[in-house]
């Protein structure tokens, strides 16, 4: 469980704050996406996750454990943080070593340690790959290792920064699938993207971040087609939402499916009536 | 946040002192100088006498904060130099070691502190440098802030997943950069490569002459500057080789403590 309570943070004391006030609170095993401008703070809100930046005020909790009190090593079997450049992150020879390098640290058993990167290999889809480097490896696959080198460390919060950037349609729809299997294990999913369609399509919750505070926490549609906050954020809705506006107009009691699932059979429905 | 805090006395930062604007050559001459007399003495008095000739300068730049966070995260460089030549040597020797770095740190602080990466090209031509040396020169200072946030953003990724750079040996403790060294490398590469592409599609190189947007020009105060600095070199020059020339009285403040 991710608790934010009353979290305002600033780089340093003589720079304007990036976050300001912003209580929240996520439970385990939910899918959730944060949106919100170039500079809103997404990624500072990120790093105060796992401990690589305190609050300046307030306190965050994860799984329990105040952040301000614990090391960036603890908190990092709890969040697992995929940054947005896996060129930050991949160093070894193969592909393998870059996933030995990440539990290495872990205190496992030689035998869990060999389960898990075999489990990840296959479950990333990159035991053709295991040796390999990970630099002669295409955008996508270096994505996947740099996913996998979190993974294999199997924490309870997994958080992606951006992971949707300069990623092909059959790549997205990878990361997707991989993703939501993800979630069934019981895992916390938390998304930084700009990427509506993905969003509404895979997170069922969202936060809307304006200038470090958030302005929209819900169900995703239910964000997405408030106005307000769209407007607010400067954000565009996506086109099944526009869809049902439009007919709105004409239409005042076609109701807003609360889900992508739903749209479909409220759209069968409305033509019914016709 | 070290290795940024370690760069702040090195970045250029916009500035209307005496210093920020005297000729960027006799900036690098007095940087040159110091380091010189610095290299030239290894006693403790000659070392703080050099100390107290390039403090004054920072002053008049009023970058003491920038050039004392510099000096504040390099405490363990000097702890270990300290440490190592009172081992090996002595201590008045390490104590002599510890202000030369002192002095080399400061009046390159100075330097980098008060130069526009634009005025150090500028100067580097002037000093009838073929360009594309001069340019490379300042487009390479002009990315310390970039590798400097670029280190910070893999050290951070590496932390992520459980690399723990302040625990461990000294062994560990280097091969944990291997972590850190190997990405930034091949960014700096791949980058450098970019860059080059990007100058070659906008037509560099492509005309032997070339004009400046800025033009560097020496003042009276800028030769005034110049010539003390010259006098100071001379004169140390003088008293390393002619030991001679040292009254009578003065010898104990070239000599090394007894310890
Ligand atoms: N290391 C830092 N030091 C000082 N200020 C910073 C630092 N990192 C980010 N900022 C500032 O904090 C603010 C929020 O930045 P942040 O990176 O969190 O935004 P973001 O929402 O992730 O944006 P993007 O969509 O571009 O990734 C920006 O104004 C930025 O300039
Ligand atoms: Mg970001």
């Amino acid at each position: 469980m991710i608790v934010l309570d009353n979290v305002s943070f600033r780089y340093s004391n003589d720079t304007a704050w990036v976050l300001k006030n912003n209580s929240l609170r996520i439970d385990q095993g939910e899918y959730i996406a944060i949106l919100g401008q170039n500079g809103a703070g997404k990624s500072t809100l990120v790093r105060l996750l796992n401990g690589l930046l305190r609050p300046t005020q307030g306190n965050v909790y994860i799984n329990g454990m105040n952040t301000s009190n614990s090391s960036v090593a603890e908190l990092a079997r709890e969040v697992g943080l995929v940054f947005q450049n896996p060129d930050h992150q991949l160093f070894a020879q193969t592909v393998r070593d870059e996933l030995q390098f990440s539990v290495k640290t872990l205190e496992w058993s030689a035998e869990k340690q060999n389960n898990a990167i075999k489990e990840t290999l296959t479950q990333l889809d990159l035991t053709l790959f295991s040796d390999r480097s990970p630099f002669k490896l295409s955008g996508g696959e270096k994505r996947r290792t740099s996913i996998g080198t979190i993974w294999v460390r199997d924490p309870s919060i997994l958080i992606l920064d951006e992971p949707t950037t300069g990623q092909d349609a059959v790549q997205k729809r990878n990361l997707a699938s991989l993703l939501s299997r993800l979630q069934t294990y019981g895992k916390t999913i938390f998304l930084v993207t700009h990427d509506i369609e993905f969003t509404i399509k895979h997170c069922p919750r969202v936060i809307i971040l304006k200038e470090g505070q958030i302005i929209g926490d819900g169900p995703t549609m239910k964000v997405f087609s408030n106005q307000r906050i769209m407007s607010e954020a400067c954000l565009f809705p996506p086109q099944i939402i526009r869809l049902i506006w439009k007919l709105q107009e004409t239409h005042p009691n076609l109701s807003m499916p609360n889900n992508p699932q739903e749209f479909t059979q409220s759209i069968e429905n409305f033509l019914k009536n016709q | 946040m070290t290795s940024l805090k370690l760069l702040e006395g090195f970045r250029f930062l916009e500035g209307q002192s005496f210093m920020h604007r005297v000729d960027p050559r006799v900036k690098m001459f007095l940087a040159l100088v110091f380091m010189i007399l610095s290299l030239l003495f290894d006693t403790v008095y000659p070392m703080i006498t050099l100390f107290c000739l390039t403090f004054p300068f920072i002053i008049i730049a009023q970058r003491v904060k920038r050039w004392f966070l510099t000096i504040k995260s390099s405490i363990f460089l000097f702890l270990l130099i300290l440490t190592l030549n009172t081992i090996f040597l002595s201590f008045s020797a390490a104590v002599a070691m510890c202000l030369r770095l002192l002095v080399l740190i400061s009046s390159f602080s100075i330097f980098f502190l008060t130069v526009h990466p634009d005025d150090l090209a500028a100067a580097l031509v002037a000093l009838k440098l073929p360009y594309s040396f001069s340019f490379s020169i300042s487009l390479s200072f002009r990315y310390v802030p970039t590798l400097a946030l670029e280190v910070q953003t893999i050290m951070e990724a590496q932390k992520s997943r459980g690399l723990e750079l302040e625990k461990g040996n000294l062994f560990t403790r280097v091969k944990n950069f291997l972590p850190i060294i190997v990405p930034l490398v091949l960014l700096s590469m791949r980058r450098a490569l970019l860059v080059a592409e990007s100058l070659e599609s906008r037509g560099f190189g492509t005309s032997e002459k070339r004009n400046f947007y800025k033009q560097i020009s020496m003042s009276a105060k800028d030769w005034i500057l110049f010539s003390l600095l010259l006098i100071l070199l001379v004169g140390g020059i003088f008293i390393k080789i002619m030991p001679a020339l040292i009254p009578d009285g003065f010898a104990w403040f070239f000599q090394n403590w007894p310890l």
